[in-house]
């Protein structure tokens, strides 16, 4: 089938402001989005700008807005978004950061908030002679947190994190969680007031948007919120 | 951006009391919706119910027989004109009575008012990120629930009081 | 810009970031240069899992697996380095299990551990549980774990800066690299005492991989254009499981929990190859077994893949240890493993061969006695060697993270040593080569797209030097390399731009694969025996007597190249035949 692929494009070396741009591209109903946006970018025009790598939704490199919904493009296939031939698909960058050119935006903030929560483990406890022990019921705690690639569909879908740009969003907070709930961390008391500020935890109202943007299809707000009780309870 | 440099808010009480508000907020409205509108009991419900037209003329709506019947033997004057007014404050000062329906609104308007408030703080932080803009919108917001407390609680706690239609 | 650090890696993938963080901790100041941010690099992709004789599971022993990698290798992995490896991973899991990585649990509460191929008990008994995982997603939970610790311990990565050249003095140290920032597109100069390739894989110059977009080995092309050698490069492995078409990964994992191979008859046609180990053989082996139904005709329903049958294996178990694979079948094939056996065919996904190194991963001129100065390399890019040629599940993170790790140590040890040193002092002009380069393509306004070249190019590996080659297949590879190279070098870019110029980037990496991909062919055509994943049909037979010996390739990168020859390592298990 055919398929009208409209993009929002910006260059910063030319344009002032972002524009629309429609492409026909042929495609399959199993071709995933990102091909079609490989099709443009290596047969029709080499200058529409995206970031991919793995093509299997593995490494986060292409979340970005189709159709309205943020998503992997290397994750959502042509037979979802689309009925039939003719259709149109749409693509924009993720929205809530600085676009840096066409699909791509500028991450830095989105680190610089995970940098903020602390995201590794602490323990000070010199470690035993072999593995720490930690029960599969504890491990199912945190295994959902840890599937996270940091795509930054989840923040960048967050209305909390579009009215205030300095709040720390759903991704860095899901790593607070994945490491202050880890059995085998120290760091809760560190970490905790990091999240528990201003910018952190109690921006989250839940809204759930994230969680529908989850490529990963982690229960972000759970665990959100079992951060909060954390927080609470820390501070009774 | 500093994340977490600042001291820690109070945030986690107030997201805490936000939840218990809440929730209690639930029952506490319920429980007035019904005593306003429903209860036959505390007869305080108006069988007519008036339209904007009738009320601007002036119309009062009807009360079942009880609560005007009430009203009129705690005044002494049997031929009254009852109005809601008249049946509230009937009500309120009836001095048993009177301290649990002012125990339980002074419950609503401090639930009510913090959940309202934490709320409104949270959208208005969400937009104000100026610092300086932030406190003072918080000050300014807080003052105003205060402001509203007090009025609130001097309606509810003197309400009744030489209560004579 | 000159940036000017102790140590600077390139690449960050798990070999990179192990390697940043041991330097790190030892001390250096580090930092790590890489194409894409080190979240999205391939390591991430990896899923089975990482091998190591823990015993959580049952009895194992370090020596076992050393046995077990030995005889994957076809007998062409080096010993000394393979015992260090095996000996080193338990210590190693444990050390990155204290650093927080995510694993399953089993019962006790200790790492879980499953089958995988060619991991066996007591030197090749039965199907051992070795291969320690988080889920299906073990790469990924190492690498953000790695780059958790790294981001506490202040490594500085520059991330989006696509190393183009290494520089080298005239005595051939190597004492930093050029390097492209992509979001400005201005060229920089690193200036270093020590350079650490960790540049990872090639798959993308094959038409079918299980590699990522960036999995361009462009650390392969930097080094032979510096008149380095590659060892081994004719070893590429295709994994037996890619989805059919797209060359997704379905984990060996897949199996180790159960799941069998099946042809158009619903026959289990491993039992037939490998009675013993059946779907848990060796990749190598079982890749070919899968060629040679497909061949006889045996594909489903006359079709180029076969069936990896799930059905028996249960929805608990397979959402429960192998959920992502599950997630990818349904998604991408629109089949439910759960009910539906899942169409797979060899995909190409591992390179044995790279720069050659010792096992400090230090780089090595071709011969054992003579290092590069300077310049290190750990991971897929690197060939110690200890897959030899032919690798086992779960040895690749495994060797990522050991010579990652030794690599970290060393640097740090010889950032040391040479405290009281200056840095050799920088070439005139280092980023002459890369500007020419770069300022070449942009300035051409005639020529073909990117696309065609390295369609053709990929095509041609998929056609010539897959599982099976012969003397036509690779003289013919050979051959197209020439006038693919020619092709390379005139492509044309519509996008000329300075800011994130991916355009751009592409025709570099094209004009880099050409120069592996000679590597790959002429080494294969040059090797005239079979031996793990290189299997000849004109020389069906390993050769010990005249190819138990790992290949120098060296090349001038216009067409000239030569080989050499090293010696395999072998302490404690002579070559015998490989039966599973
Ligand atoms: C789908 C899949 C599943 C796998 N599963 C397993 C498994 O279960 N067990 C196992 O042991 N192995 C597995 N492997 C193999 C293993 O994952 C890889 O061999 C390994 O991750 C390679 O790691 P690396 O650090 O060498 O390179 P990579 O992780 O590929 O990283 C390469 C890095 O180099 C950077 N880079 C590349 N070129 C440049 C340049 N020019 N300039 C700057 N930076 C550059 C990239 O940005 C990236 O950061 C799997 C592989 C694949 C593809
Ligand atoms: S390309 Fe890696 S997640 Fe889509």
């Amino acid at each position: 089938m055919k398929l009208t692929v409209k993009i929002k494009r910006y260059n910063p070396e030319k344009d002032t402001a972002p524009h629309w741009q429609s492409y026909e591209v042929p495609a399959e109903p199993l071709d995933s989005a990102l091909a079609l946006l490989l099709h443009i970018k290596w047969h029709i025009d080499g200058t529409l700008t995206f970031r991919k790598s793995c093509a299997h939704g593995i490494c986060g490199s292409d979340a970005m807005q189709i159709n309205g919904e943020n998503k992997l493009a290397c994750s959502i296939l042509v037979q979802d978004i689309v009925k039939g031939d003719g259709d149109t698909i749409t693509f924009a960058p993720l929205p809530g950061s600085p676009v840096i050119k066409d699909l791509v935006i500028d991450q830095t903030r989105f680190f610089e908030k995970y940098r903020a929560v602390m995201p590794w483990l602490i323990n000070n406890t010199p470690p035993p002679e072999k593995e720490r022990i930690q029960s599969p019921e504890d491990f199912d705690l945190i295994e959902d947190a840890t599937k996270c690639i940091m795509c930054g569909a989840c923040t960048h879908s967050c209305p909390s994190t579009w009215a205030d740009p300095d709040y720390l969003g759903p991704a860095a907070m899901l790593k607070a969680y994945r490491y202050t709930l880890d059995t085998r961390d120290e760091g809760s008391d560190e970490r905790l007031g990091v999240v528990d500020s201003k910018e952190g935890l109690w921006k989250c109202y839940t809204i759930f948007n994230c969680v529908q943007a989850c490529p990963k299809e982690i229960d972000i707000t759970r665990w959100l919120s079992a951060l909060k009780r954390k927080s609470v309870t820390a501070r009774l | 951006m500093n994340y977490g440099k600042s001291a820690r808010s109070t945030n986690a009480q107030n997201w805490f009391l936000h939840r218990i508000t809440g929730t209690f907020l639930i029952f506490l409205l319920i429980v007035h919706l019904w005593v306003q509108h429903y209860d036959h009991q505390t007869a305080t419900i108006a069988v007519q119910t008036v339209t904007a037209e009738q009320f601007e003329a002036g119309t009062l709506p009807t009360y079942p027989d009880e609560a005007v019947s009430a009203v009129r033997a705690q005044t002494g004057n049997a031929t009254m004109e009852v109005t809601p007014y008249d049946v509230v404050m009937q009500r309120l000062s009836d001095p048993v009575y009177a301290v649990l329906w002012k125990g339980f609104n002074i419950l609503f308007l401090l639930f009510a008012l913090h959940h309202g408030f934490y709320g409104l703080n949270n959208v208005l932080s969400d937009y104000i990120r100026n610092d300086m803009a932030r406190a003072i919108t918080k000050v300014l917001t807080w003052t105003l629930a205060l402001v509203l407390l007090i009025v609130g609680l001097y309606s509810v706690i003197t309400a009744g009081w030489n209560y004579s239609p | 810009m000159i940036f000017s650090h102790d140590v600077v890696i390139v690449g960050a993938g798990g070999a990179g970031l192990m390697a940043a963080l041991y330097a790190k901790e030892g001390g250096a100041d580090v930092a790590v240069v890489s194409k894409l941010h080190p979240l999205r690099s391939h390591t991430g992709a990896a899923q089975g899992g990482i091998g190591a004789a823990l015993g959580n599971e049952e009895e194992d022993n370090w020596l076992w697996h050393t046995f077990d990698t030995v005889k994957g290798s076809d007998y062409l992995g080096d010993q000394d380095a393979i015992e260090i490896m095996c000996k080193d991973a338990p210590r190693t899991i444990i050390e990155l299990e204290h650093y927080g990585v995510p694993f399953s649990r089993n019962k006790q509460g200790k790492i879980s551990q499953r089958r995988f191929g060619g991991h066996t008990r007591n030197f090749g008994e039965a199907a051992v549980r070795r291969a320690c995982h988080a889920a299906d997603r073990t790469g990924h939970a190492i690498m953000h774990t790695l780059y958790d610790q790294c981001t506490r311990q202040g490594v500085r990565f520059y991330d989006e800066y696509q190393v183009l050249d290494l520089i080298m003095t005239p005595d051939g140290a190597c004492n930093g690299a050029v390097a492209y920032e992509i979001l400005t597109g201005e060229v920089h100069t690193f200036h270093s005492k020590i350079v650490c390739m960790a540049t990872g894989g090639y798959g993308r110059a094959f038409k079918t991989t299980s590699n990522a977009h960036a999995g361009t080995g462009d650390g392969l092309a930097m080094v032979l254009r510096n008149g380095l050698p590659l060892e081994d490069m004719e070893f590429v492995q295709f994994h037996p499981t890619g989805l059919y078409r797209l060359g997704i990964l379905i984990t060996e994992g897949a199996r180790g929990e159960g799941g069998i191979l099946r042809n158009n008859d619903g026959e289990r046609f491993m039992e037939r190859y490998a009675p013993t180990v059946k779907d848990l053989a060796p990749r190598d082996l079982v890749s070919q077994c899968m060629y040679k139904e497909i061949r006889a005709g045996r594909g489903i329903n006359g079709k180029e893949h076969l069936y990896l049958d799930m059905t028996h294996v249960g929805e608990e178990v397979l959402l429960k240890k192998l959920p992502e694979i599950t997630i990818f079948s349904r998604t991408y094939m629109g089949v439910d493993p759960i009910t539906e056996p899942i169409p797979v065919a060899p995909t190409c996904h591992y390179a044995m061969g790279g720069i050659p190194t010792n096992f400090n991963s230090q780089v090595e001129t071709g011969n054992r006695e003579a290092i590069v100065p300077g310049l290190y390399a750990a991971g897929e890019c690197a060939c110690v060697s200890v897959h030899g040629a032919n690798r086992l599940g779960t040895n690749s993170l495994l060797d990522l993270v050991v010579f990652g790790r030794r690599a970290g140590m060393a640097m740090a040890q010889e950032i040391e040593e040479r405290r009281r040193e200056r840095k050799l002092p920088l070439p005139d002009a280092p980023e002459k080569r890369t500007r020419d380069m770069l300022e070449a393509i942009l300035s051409r306004t005639e020529g073909e797209p990117v696309v065609n070249v390295r369609t053709d190019l990929q095509q041609s590996m998929m056609d010539n030097v897959s599982v099976f080659r012969n003397d036509e297949t690779l003289s013919t590879a050979v051959a197209d390399m020439e006038g693919l190279r020619q092709r390379a070098r005139n492509v044309v870019v519509r996008d000329k731009g300075k800011a994130f110029n991916t355009e751009l980037m592409d025709a570099v990496e094209i004009d880099f694969m050409v120069d592996y991909a000679e590597a790959i062919a002429a080494g294969a055509h040059h090797r005239t025996e079979s031996r793990g994943a290189h299997s000849r049909e004109d020389y069906d037979k390993r050769n010990d007597d005249e190819w138990l010996k790992h290949t120098i390739y060296q090349s001038d990168c216009e067409g000239n190249f030569e080989f050499s020859y090293k010696d395999v390592v072998i302490t404690r298990f002579q070559p015998k035949e490989r039966k599973y």
